[in-house]
């Protein structure tokens, strides 16, 4: 077994999935081969780098952009994500020595499984914390009794030292590899609500290239991956959504929400090549480009940004440490299976109890 | 309690076992014995291996299964730079190319050594006895312009305070062993 980089299998919540880190340094927290009640969903998830852009005047990030690209293949003075052991405090000690570094990637990651409640479904969670320079970033993939996943990113550690009153943006990129009953006939659309008359009011249409697309809150936009054979026992076509809650807005660096590409292996095109221009630019020149088969449909693969402003309060609570900042968004499925009959969501997962829920590797 | 596996991913199983020592130690030998015959053995070669890792790429066809491969990847500093190496279960290399213009992390043996090579100049030997000093690497474009192993370093030092105080920015280049670049952030960056 090596200390990095194998694939260790988890169960829960009805899902059954496995999770890597690939290198101790440079590498997040990947999710793989993520099934459902015994279906395909997810071939690989992973969150694999951020650009973070500055206010400036500002001595790091460095001229002329101020904006780094830190995670897989580093650029513009960024940092790649290292592991830390799960105990690591959620402070600047983890930067300033080796000691909470992760030796196995098991130190590294917390796996629960928690029941369903009265108030939402079982779920099955994989976590793990990186630091990348001053700053922690938590990966968590949650995935729900109820067929949902909730990719989440955190943002923790410590402010800027060069600079800790500057205002900046996180801008979280995940890799979404949907396998909707295996590969390659997926098919993507985008939904517009535009009124409340109907028919019209809400309309779904086919993405027939790859691209750049922009959430629109307006019109409720969001984003569809549907399987063009596999069905479920009702004949609708299998298919998993993607909505994005912006709390940040695009900027010169982070030009885009979701970009819609297809696979083109799983050594290439994970981020590295992104972000020599300190942006995110050769997503849409590189990666997004080249027709869809809009009939017998394609290998999709999404990137999704997830992003957060950040105002330092650096005189008061993030005096010392930053306090974990959650941002994420959901993937969710849409006749992916039929329910037919009232039955408890958390199949396969533990009836509730109290006390303790954690459930160590 | 059944299980929740995909009969796809269950056909996967034996290719995501865990990678063994052996498995790691052909691939490295035979990913090693590959970059020697590209570039001769006459050669003054220095390199390090950054890692080894399975790599699984998706079959050609719904519901087949995926050769496991390892991969391995090379910083060869005497010809600047980088390989990644793909060897299969025989050991035979089936896919080696030039990282252009990529830079894989650094191994944490280049970072020591990077500190090592910075820390011979004076100043940055100086910076290194304050108490409380740390080095932490980081990404220069200069790696990105020159093509080179190039390991950003920042020097700090954390206060009785617990406050962080930026002493020093530098690039060391592991092909040569010198600094290509200092800033003393005393005087220009630090708060």
């Amino acid at each position: 077994m090596a200390a990095f980089g194998d694939f260790h299998l988890v169960n829960g919540a009805g899902w059954s999935v496995y999770w890597r880190i690939l290198h101790p340094v440079g590498s997040g927290l990947e999710v793989w081969f993520a099934d459902f009640h015994g279906k395909r969903v997810l071939w690989r998830g992973s969150q694999p780098f951020a650009i973070v852009p500055y206010h400036r005047p500002v001595a790091e990030p460095p001229p002329p952009e101020h904006s780094y690209k830190d995670g897989i293949n580093p650029m513009c003075g960024g940092a790649p994500f290292t592991a830390l052991k799960h105990t690591a405090p959620n402070s600047i000690d983890p930067w300033t020595s080796s000691l909470f570094d992760a030796a196995v990637d098991t130190d590294a990651v917390v796996v629960d499984v928690e029941p369903a409640t009265d108030f939402g479904p079982a779920h099955l969670t994989i976590s793990a914390k990186f630091q990348c320079g001053w700053y922690q970033y938590v990966h968590r993939w949650e995935f729900d009794s109820d067929g949902n996943i909730h990719p989440q990113v955190a943002m923790g550690g410590a402010l800027n030292p060069y600079s800790k009153d500057k205002a900046h943006v996180h801008h979280m990129y995940f890799r979404i590899d949907l396998d909707l009953d295996g590969f390659p006939s997926d098919v993507v659309e985008i939904f517009e609500h535009s009124s409340f008359n109907d028919p019209g009011g809400d309309k779904w249409k086919l993405v027939p290239t790859q691209g750049k697309f922009l959430a629109d809150p307006a019109t409720a936009r969001k984003w569809q991956v549907r399987d063009t054979k596999s069905k479920n026992e009702l004949g609708q076509h299998r298919a998993y959504q993607i909505e994005v809650p912006q709390t940040a807005g695009r900027d010169k660096y982070s030009t885009g929400d979701v970009w819609v590409t297809v696979y083109r292996g799983d050594s290439v095109q994970q981020g590295e090549d992104v972000g020599g221009d300190c942006t995110d630019k050769a997503l849409e020149s590189v990666y997004a480009t080249g027709p869809l088969d809009t009939v017998n449909g394609n290998d999709i693969v999404l990137w999704v940004v997830a992003r957060a402003h950040h105002e330092p309060r650096h005189n008061g609570e993030e005096f010392h440490h930053l306090p974990y900042h959650y941002e994420g968004f959901s993937i969710t499925p849409r006749n992916f299976e039929v329910f037919r009959e009232q039955r408890e969501p958390g199949r396969g997962s533990r009836k509730q109890k109290p006390g303790t829920r954690r459930r160590p590797l | 309690m059944k299980s929740d596996m995909s009969d796809l991913t269950r056909k996967l199983k034996p290719v995501l076992a865990p990678m063994s020592k052996k498995e790691e130690r052909q691939a490295v030998k035979s990913a090693v014995e590959h970059l020697i015959a590209e570039i001769g053995s006459g050669h003054d070669l220095r390199y390090r291996i950054l890692g080894a890792e399975i790599r699984i790429e998706k079959p050609p066809r719904r519901g087949d299964v995926p050769d496991r491969l390892i991969r391995v990847l090379i910083a060869d500093y005497s010809n600047q730079h980088n390989l990644d190496i793909s060897v299969n279960h025989k050991g035979k290399v089936v896919q080696s190319e030039v990282l252009r213009g990529l830079q894989p992390a650094f191994h944490p043996d280049e970072i020591q050594e990077a500190k090592e090579f910075a820390e011979r100049d004076k100043r940055v030997a100086r910076l290194a006895k304050i108490s409380g000093s740390f080095a932490s690497a980081f990404a220069s474009d200069l790696a990105l312009e020159r093509g080179r192993r190039l390991v950003g370093l920042h020097y700090l030092a954390v206060a009785k305070s617990g406050e962080v105080k930026p002493l020093a920015t530098l690039v060391v280049d592991l092909a040569s062993g010198e600094i290509v670049n200092f800033r003393d952030d005393k005087v220009e960056g630090g708060s």
